[in-house]
C-alpha cells in the first residue's frame, strides 16, 4: 500500500500543506503541543526552510507518512541530506507548527568514522565494472537514465537484523516498482567467498529479477569507500556498517541511508521522489 | 572472588564490551559469527579421540571423531567445520548435528568461564546460539527414526538438547543433569564423564585457593580417574589443566601440560594452554615454549583464513612477552610486544571509546609492561618506542608510565606535569565512557603517588604509598596475563634497598614472588636483600 505523500518543494512556499493544516487544525488545542518524531530526510528546502520526512507513526498524534515540517531553526539543516535519519520535537500550536531541536540519529552503537573518498551528495557517481551473479561485467554507467538504489551486503552474514533485512527491503522494493525505471545493485563486502555462482543462489532465494536485481562481486574496495560502506574481517565474520544509497537518473548521489533499521516505506519514499514519484 | 584465568576479562568494561562477546575472553578463539561454509579436510595434529557413532558411513565417523577432538581443544570453529562434514556425509546420522549443538553456541568451555561471563555481562545469547539451537533439534529428530541412534546416543542428544533448550530455566544445570542419567546408566562413559567435568568445575577461590562450589573437586576427582583410563585422551589431558589452575595442586597438572602439547600438535589452544599452568607455576620457559610454539602454529592458519581474527594470536603473544618479561629477558619481550604492535585495529575498534583485547592494544600494553618492568625509563619518554595511543584508557597508562619514569630520573617538575596529564585523560576517560576509573588505574594513582613522595625526598612516605598500592595491587582481580604492569611489591622492595631497609626489602620481594612464582626481577631484588642483610642468599629460597 502506498503511503500518503505531500506535495513539497514544487509547492515550496506552502508548507502548510493539507495534511499538516488538518493535523494542526485536530490539535484543536490553544497551547502548543509537543510530539516526538522520528524520520528520514527525504528532500530539503534551506530557503523554504523546511524539510520533507518520510516519518514514522507520531504516538497520539498521526500515522507514519510523508509531509514536510516548517524548521523553527535554519541552522539545524546545515548537517543533513536526503537519507539520513533524524529526530526531532514537532510543535503544534492553534495556528501552526515547527520542527524544534532536529538531532540526527545515530545508527550504531560505534560511530565508524566515513572513508576518505565517500561521495557528497550531487555527486557524480564515479564509473565502476564489477561482476554480476550471472557471471557477466556491469558497468554502473549502464544503468544511467534509471534510478538506482545500491547496498552492501554478504551473503554469509549471520544477522538476521543486518544483510538479510537489506536484501528484504530490496525484495519489497523491487515488487513495489515493478514496471518503473528503478535497479537494484547489492554490492557484497565478501568478494572471495561470495563468487557470481553463490551470488546466483543467494539471487533465487530472495527472488530476484535479474533485468531489476542485480548483485555483484569483484574488486569492490572503491566503489565501497565511495558509497561510504566499511567493512574489514573479523572473528569468523566480516564487520561492516550499512549504507544503502539512492542515486538519481543523472548518475549523481540523491541520497544516502545508514543503518539497516529504516522502514522499507521511507527508502520507497526516497525512491519514488527520484523516479518523480513524489507528487502523486 | 573465584579464581580467573581470563585473558584480558576486564570487568570495568562491562558496559561497553558486553556486545562483544565472547571476544572478551581472547584465550579460546571465540566460535565462528557466521556457520563455516567452505568444507573439512582431515588434518593432522587434533588428538585422537572416538565415540562411535549410528552412520552409514566410515567417512562420516572420521569428520565425526575429529570434530569431537577438535571441540576437545576448545576449537569451536573448526569443530563445527568438521561437524558439518560429517553431516554433509551422512544428512540421516543425528550425532554430526549433536555436535553442532555441542560447539556452534560458542560455551563449550570450564564452567567457571561461563559463570564470569554471566556475572560480569548477563547471560549472552550470541548469534550464533540459533546454530546450535536448530542442530540439537536436528539431532532429535533424527534421532527418531528407527535404527538411526543408540540408547546411549539419545542420552547424548538429550543432554545437548537440554542445554540449548530456550526455555530451560538454567541450560548448563539440565545438561549436568541429563548427563548424570546417562552416566548412571553407562558409568564408564568416558566422554560424558569430560562433558560432566567441564561443566562442573567452578574454579578455586583467591587469594585462599579454596573450591568455589564441591563441582569444583568432584570435577578433578572424575579427571584423576580419567587420568588413568584414557591416558592418552586429549580432554582428559586439557580439562585436566583447566581443573586443576589456580588450586594448591595446580603442580599437579604438569604431566598433562606436556602430555597434552604432545597429544595435540596443530591446534593453537592447546599449544598454547599449557603455559597458563607454568606461569602460574613459575616455569617461565616452559611457559614460552608453549606460548612461542602456539604463535608460530596460529600464523599459519592465520595465512589460510582470513577470517581467523587476530583475538586469540594477540592474547597469546602478549602472554608470551609477558613471560619473557617475568623471566628477564627484556629484548624478546619487546620482540613479541612489536609484532602485535604491528596490527591493525578494524575501523570500529578503533571507534570505540574503550578496548583493551585486539592484537594491538595487547602488544602496546604489553610494551609498556616490558618498558616498566625493567625501568627502562629513557625508552618510556620515547615516543617511537611507546607511541601515544589514541584512546584515553591507554594513554592514561602512557603518562602514568611517564610519569613513573620522569620521577624516577629525579624531574620531580616533569614527573607532577605527567602526572596532571594522567588526570585529565582519566576524565577523558569517564567523559568517554561514562564508567568510573578501573580499578587497576587507580591503583597506578597510588603507585604513582608514592613514586612522587620518593623523588620529591619523602622516601619513608613513598615506601609507605607503594605498599598500600601493592596491597591495592593483589586485590586486583586476577587475570592472566595480568593486567597490571608487574607487581608493586618489586617496586617498593626496591626503595627499600635504597633506604637500607633489607628485611623490609625482603619481606617485599617474597610478597611479589607469591604473586608470581620465580619472577626474575624479584629474584633479584631478594639476592639483594639478603646480601644487604648479610643472610645467606640460600637462605631465601
Amino acid at each position: 500500500m502506498r503511503r500518503p505523500v505531500t506535495p513539497f518543494l514544487r509547492h515550496s512556499g506552502t508548507p502548510s500543506a493539507v495534511l499538516l493544516l488538518a493535523a494542526i487544525a485536530s490539535a484543536g488545542a490553544t497551547q502548543a503541543k509537543s510530539y516526538p518524531v522520528d524520520g528520514i530526510v527525504v528532500a530539503l528546502d534551506p530557503a523554504g526552510r523546511t524539510i520533507l520526512v518520510s516519518h514514522r507513526p507520531i504516538p497520539k498524534y498521526m500515522d507514519a507518512m510523508t509531509m514536510p515540517f516548517r524548521v523553527e531553526n535554519a541552522i539545524e539543516l546545515q548537517d543533513l541530506h536526503p537519507g539520513v535519519r533524524i529526530e526531532f520535537e514537532l510543535v503544534v500550536s492553534r495556528s501552526s507548527s515547527v520542527a524544534r531541536n532536529i538531532r540526527k540519529m545515530a545508527v550504531a552503537d560505534v560511530e565508524i568514522p566515513a572513508p576518505r573518498e565517500k561521495l557528497g551528495i550531487r555527486d557524480m557517481v564515479p564509473d565502476f565494472q564489477l561482476i554480476d551473479q550471472q557471471g557477466h561485467p556491469v558497468r554502473f554507467s549502464e544503468f544511467r537514465g534509471r534510478v538506482a538504489a545500491v547496498n552492501f551486503i554478504y551473503t554469509r552474514c549471520p544477522l538476521p537484523d543486518v544483510c538479510p533485512r537489506l536484501a528484504a527491503n530490496f525484495a519489497l522494493l523491487q515488487r513495489r516498482f515493478t514496471g518503473r525505471d528503478l535497479v537494484l545493485l547489492s554490492i557484497t563486502v565478501d568478494p572471495d567467498y561470495d563468487t557470481p555462482a553463490v551470488l546466483a543462489e543467494y539471487a533465487k532465494r530472495w527472488a530476484a529479477n535479474y533485468s531489476v536485481w542485480r548483485f555483484l562481486t569483484g574488486d569492490v574496495a572503491k566503489v565501497a569507500a565511495e558509497f561510504g560502506e566499511v567493512y574489514w574481517s573479523d572473528e569468523g565474520s566480516i564487520g561492516h556498517n550499512s549504507t544503502t544509497s539512492i542515486v538519481g537518473r543523472d548518475g549523481r548521489l540523491a541520497a544516502i541511508v545508514e543503518g539497516s533499521s529504516y522502514r522499507v516505506d521511507q527508502l520507497s519514499d526516497l525512491i519514488a521522489r527520484q523516479l518523480g514519484e513524489g507528487s502523486k | 572472588m573465584k579464581y580467573r584465568l581470563f585473558s584480558l576479562v576486564v570487568l570495568g568494561l562491562a558496559g561497553a564490551i558486553a556486545a562483544q562477546l565472547p571476544k572478551a575472553d581472547n584465550c579460546t578463539p571465540p566460535p565462528s559469527a557466521i556457520a563455516p561454509s567452505l568444507p573439512a579436510k582431515l588434518l593432522p595434529g587434533m588428538g585422537v579421540v572416538h565415540l562411535a557413532i549410528t552412520t552409514s558411513n566410515p567417512e562420516a565417523q572420521k569428520f565425526f571423531d575429529q570434530g569431537l577432538a577438535q571441540m576437545h581443544s576448545f576449537w569451536a570453529r573448526e569443530a563445527e567445520r568438521s561437524f558439518l562434514q560429517a553431516a554433509a556425509l551422512d544428512p540421516d546420522a543425528p550425532m554430526p548435528y549433536w555436535g553442532i549443538a555441542m560447539v556452534a553456541g560458542g560455551d563449550w568451555r570450564p564452567r567457571f568461564q561461563i559463570d564470569l561471563l554471566n556475572s560480569a555481562f548477563g547471560k549472552q545469547v550470541p548469534p550464533a546460539m540459533a546454530r546450535a539451537r536448530a542442530a540439537a533439534e536436528k539431532a532429535l529428530e533424527l534421532s527418531k527414526a528407527p535404527g538411526k541412534a543408540t540408547d546411549l546416543e539419545k542420552m547424548y542428544i538429550a543432554a545437548a538438547a537440554a542445554r540449548r533448550d530456550a526455555n530451560a530455566k538454567d541450560g548448563d544445570d539440565a545438561f549436568v543433569k541429563e548427563l548424570r542419567v546417562l552416566l548412571a546408566a553407562h558409568p564408564d562413559e568416558v566422554e560424558a564423564q569430560l562433558d560432566l567435568a567441564l561443566m562442573i568445575m567452578r574454579g578455586f577461590s583467591l587469594p585462599d585457593r579454596k573450591p568455589v562450589a564441591p563441582g569444583s573437586m568432584e570435577a578433578v576427582q572424575i579427571l584423576r580417574n580419567l587420568l588413568e583410563k584414557a591416558p592418552d585422551h586429549p580432554g582428559v589431558h586439557h580439562y585436566v589443566i583447566h581443573a586443576f589452575e589456580g588450586s594448591t595442586f595446580a603442580k599437579d597438572a604438569w604431566p598433562s601440560c606436556k602430555r597434552y602439547s604432545e597429544l595435540v600438535t596443530n591446534i593453537p589452544h592447546a599449544i598454547h594452554m599449557p603455559g597458563h599452568i607454568y606461569s602460574q607455576t613459575g616455569r617461565w620457559d616452559d611457559a614460552v615454549k608453549s606460548f612461542s610454539g602456539a604463535a608460530a602454529n596460529e600464523r599459519e592458519w592465520m595465512k589460510q583464513d582470513k577470517l581467523y581474527g587476530d583475538g586469540h594470536h594477540g592474547h597469546n603473544v602478549h602472554y608470551l612477552a609477558t613471560a619473557y618479561s617475568f623471566e628477564g629477558k627484556y629484548d624478546e619481550a619487546v620482540t613479541a610486544a612489536r609484532e602485535l604492535m604491528a596490527y591493525k585495529e578494524n575501523p570500529k575498534q578503533v571507534a570505540s571509546a574503550d578496548l583493551v583485547t585486539t592484537a594491538h592494544a595487547q602488544g602496546w600494553f604489553a610494551m609498556m609492561r616490558t618498558l616498566v618492568q625493567f625501568e627502562k625509563w629513557d625508552a618510556i619518554l620515547d615516543d617511537h618506542t611507546l607511541p601515544a595511543f589514541g584512546r584515553a584508557r591507554q594513554d592514561a597508562w602512557r603518562h602514568w608510565a611517564r610519569a613513573l619514569s620522569q620521577a624516577n630520573k629525579g624531574n620531580v617538575e616533569a614527573a607532577r606535569e605527567e602526572s596532571r596529564q594522567f588526570e585529565s585523560t582519566m576524565l577523558e576517560f569517564r567523559n568517554k565512557t561514562h564508567r568510573t576509573d578501573p580499578d587497576e588505574l587507580k591503583v597506578a594513582r597510588q603507585e604513582l603517588a608514592g613514586h612522587l613522595a620518593v623523588a620529591s625526598g619523602n622516601r619513608g612516605q613513598g615506601l609507605r604509598l607503594l605498599e598500600i598500592a601493592s596491597k591495592s595491587e593483589r586485590r586486583l582481580t586476577y587475570t592472566e596475563p595480568p593486567y597490571y604492569p608487574r607487581p608493586v611489591a618489586e617496586v617498593a622492595g626496591r626503595v627499600a634497598l635504597k633506604m637500607n631497609k633489607p628485611g623490609v626489602a625482603e619481606r617485599d620481594f617474597r610478597a611479589a614472588l607469591q604473586q608470581y612464582p620465580a619472577d626474575s626481577h624479584a629474584v633479584e631484588g631478594l639476592h639483594a636483600a639478603l646480601a644487604q642483610s648479610g643472610k645467606p642468599v640460600v637462605a631465601g629460597f
